[in-house]
């Protein structure tokens, strides 16, 4: 509740002589029942299962070597063995990665072989900058709601030690001419320092998700899992890293008729677009976009990182 | 004035050293310098050790001194009997001192003149100087007691893994770097300052460096092969090259013998010493990661401690510089 409250402070004008902020709680039917939220049902996408890599420091650090279809592999095999799924109960596959080609369609394909994945489960990838991994789990969920699928996997990789930030692809000339485009190819450091200037004081406090041993031999002994509780906005600076991560997620009725369990409920999404200058600011508007939806209740949002950036 | 504790735990020693160790070297007394980063999680840092006892490291509570740094440590060397100069992840040079009998690293500059990670630094005999090099490619000659960076050279095209300055000749370095160049500097010369060593076909990228302890000419580097090269840059001995490990070699390091032994780490997670015809006298497989760091005790000792990335600070003691194989245990 507390969280909560300094959340919404953020959200509204500071030293606005009317404020007062009443939090109420409501039941978001997450459980049994229903409430002003929304009720549960058997068509609720919800979330089963989640494992992460070590958070490995680009160029020094543990990964600085590993491949990230070998990252990814190590995440994917991890979260399916803990809930002992065989993978070609999955519907479709999406990875999130910005640095590799194309992001990362080949690779995403091998690391699926490489996990033992039959070619009959699909894959592709998706590219949203920094909320790559967070897109690839709202493109499974948003599947499953279509019923194009009832199981997915959403997962999101990054090697910053093997790949850098650099060519920006093909770019038209007219580029320099317009303002907002060339905006986009400001170096993330300084769009963070304007970012900064801002008003936002938006603080973001820590994720405690479980990591996935990867070993240059083998994959040995697996972590217990993803805990719902405690999940909160973005993570703390931005750091240059190598990592992977994969979430499992389902239709209510599937999960239960497997027998999986349930972490948690996606109850709602946002997106927006901001300006490039400033592009770190984008989860205080999306989350403000969250919140306008009627979306107060007691919640838990879940973001989760496959690269350095630590924005939705 | 420190206050007396009980324990006798260094006062602001960190509880915790950070897992992976990075960068070992003995003073002239037997006492250890250790750096330690961490290198995966949610935040990166790195500590400095010192340890009286050797045999007690890496158990925090009972170091000598210790001190959380701000970032990673890549390197960390003795520059006189009581400075440390630290490498750091943050593309600074620390120096530190030891002070309060020693209990005490008080820290005398942070200079952040690097543009990314500083991955070797290397004192200049006379403890007055140091040389960094980093992965912006630079290598930066630094006049400690004014704090400041005095020269800085832009000719390795990509990282520079490795500085040593001559052990004899305060102008001369050498510096390696992923660029596959190893480079003989003398800092006397100002329009020409590096020459280029050949290094034997295949060329791929040196790793380390380390100057032999008498011979002025010699030095011996290591790849990203394994393999380890023993030149004598002004050409009078044969240059003689040995596939020693199979991957990286990380560090070299000449012992204090007469006739030296060099002992060389590998992300193989081995160490091997060799004797002066680059023969393999001894092979230790018990670190299970990459080895990092190797320094030798001084004062001509058979022994010699390796750090890596297991955490584990082992130590070796090799037979009779000529002898077969001493398996340590």
């Amino acid at each position: 509740m507390h969280r909560l409250k300094i959340i919404s402070g953020h959200l509204s004008p500071s030293g606005s002589s009317d404020y007062r902020r009443d939090l109420w709680r409501s039941e978001c039917g997450s459980g049994s029942g229903s409430g002003p939220a929304g009720s549960s049902g058997p068509d609720d996408v919800v979330v089963v299962h989640g494992r992460r890599t070590a958070i490995g420091r680009a160029k020094r650090g543990s990964f600085k070597d590993t491949t990230p279809d070998e990252l990814l592999s190590a995440a994917m095999t991890a979260v399916l063995t803990d809930v002992g799924l065989s993978p070609n109960l999955l519907g479709d596959v999406c990875v999130g990665n910005v640095l590799q080609p194309g992001a990362g369609a080949l690779m995403a394909r091998v690391a699926h072989f490489l996990s033992g994945f039959p070619e009959t489960v699909p894959v592709y990838t998706v590219n949203r900058q920094c909320s790559s991994g967070l897109q690839a789990l709202f493109n499974i969920a948003g599947a499953i709601r279509s019923k194009s699928i009832d199981l997915g996997l959403a997962c999101g990789v990054e090697s910053m030690s093997l790949r850098s930030i650099g060519n920006p692809g093909d770019l038209s000339s007219r580029l320099v001419d317009n303002d907002k485009a060339r905006d986009c190819i400001i170096p993330m450091g300084i769009t963070s320092e304007s970012v900064a200037g801002e008003a936002a004081g938006l603080r973001y406090g820590p994720v405690r998700p479980e990591i996935v041993p990867v070993t240059t031999r083998r994959l040995s002994k697996l972590r217990p899992a993803f805990k719902p509780d405690g999940s909160t906005t973005a993570g703390n600076s931005s750091q240059v890293s190598d990592r992977a991560a994969a979430v499992l997620i389902g239709r209510r009725s599937a999960v239960e008729a497997m027998g999986l369990p349930v972490l948690g409920v996606l109850r709602a999404s946002a997106v927006v677009g901001v300006p490039p200058d400033v592009m770190g600011i984008g989860p205080a508007y999306a989350i403000l976009q969250l919140w306008n939806k009627r979306l107060r209740c007691w919640f838990n949002y879940f973001l989760f990182k496959d690269d350095s950036c630590p924005e939705s | 004035m420190i206050k007396e504790n009980r324990w006798n735990i260094p006062p602001n020693a960190p509880a915790c050293m950070e897992k992976h160790l990075c960068s070992a070297q003995y003073r002239a007394d037997g006492t250890l310098l250790l750096g330690a980063s961490s290198l995966t999680g949610r935040s990166w840092q790195g500590s400095v050790w010192i340890y009286s006892d050797p045999e007690q490291a890496p158990n925090e509570g009972f170091c000598k001194a210790g001190v959380q740094t701000e970032a990673g440590v890549t390197d960390v060397k003795w520059v006189s009997e009581k400075g440390v100069v630290v490498a750091s992840d943050s593309g600074a040079l620390e120096l530190w001192e030891l002070a309060e009998d020693e209990r005490l690293l008080v820290n005398r500059f942070t200079k952040q003149e690097h543009d990314h990670i500083v991955t070797t630094v290397s004192p200049i005999t006379g403890a007055s100087s140091a040389v960094t090099g980093s992965m912006d490619c630079r290598i930066k000659v630094w006049d400690l007691s004014q704090e400041t960076v005095v020269t800085t050279y832009s000719v390795h095209t990509q990282p520079v893994r490795c500085v040593a300055c001559s052990p004899t000749d305060e102008s001369l370095f050498i510096s390696c770097g992923q660029d596959g160049r190893v480079l003989m500097w003398d800092r006397r010369k100002p329009n020409k300052p590096a020459t280029r060593i050949d290094v034997e076909a295949p060329s791929c990228s040196p790793t380390t460096v380390a100057w032999h302890p008498h011979h002025r000419s010699t030095i011996a580097f290591g790849d990203e092969l394994g393999r380890v090269t023993v030149k004598d840059f002004l050409g009078t001995e044969p240059t003689q090259v040995e596939n020693i490990h199979s991957r990286r070699v990380n560090a070299l390091a000449y012992s204090s013998h007469s006739a030296p032994l060099l002992a060389a780490v590998s992300d193989d997670c081995s160490l091997a010493v060799m004797n002066s015809e680059l023969r393999e006298i001894l092979r230790d497989r018990r670190h299970q990661d990459f080895v990092k760091g190797v320094s030798w005790l001084h004062g001509g000792s058979n022994t010699l401690t390796t750090v890596g990335w297991d955490h584990l600070v082992l130590h070796h003691s090799v037979g009779s510089a000529a002898g077969a194989p001493n398996s340590s245990s």
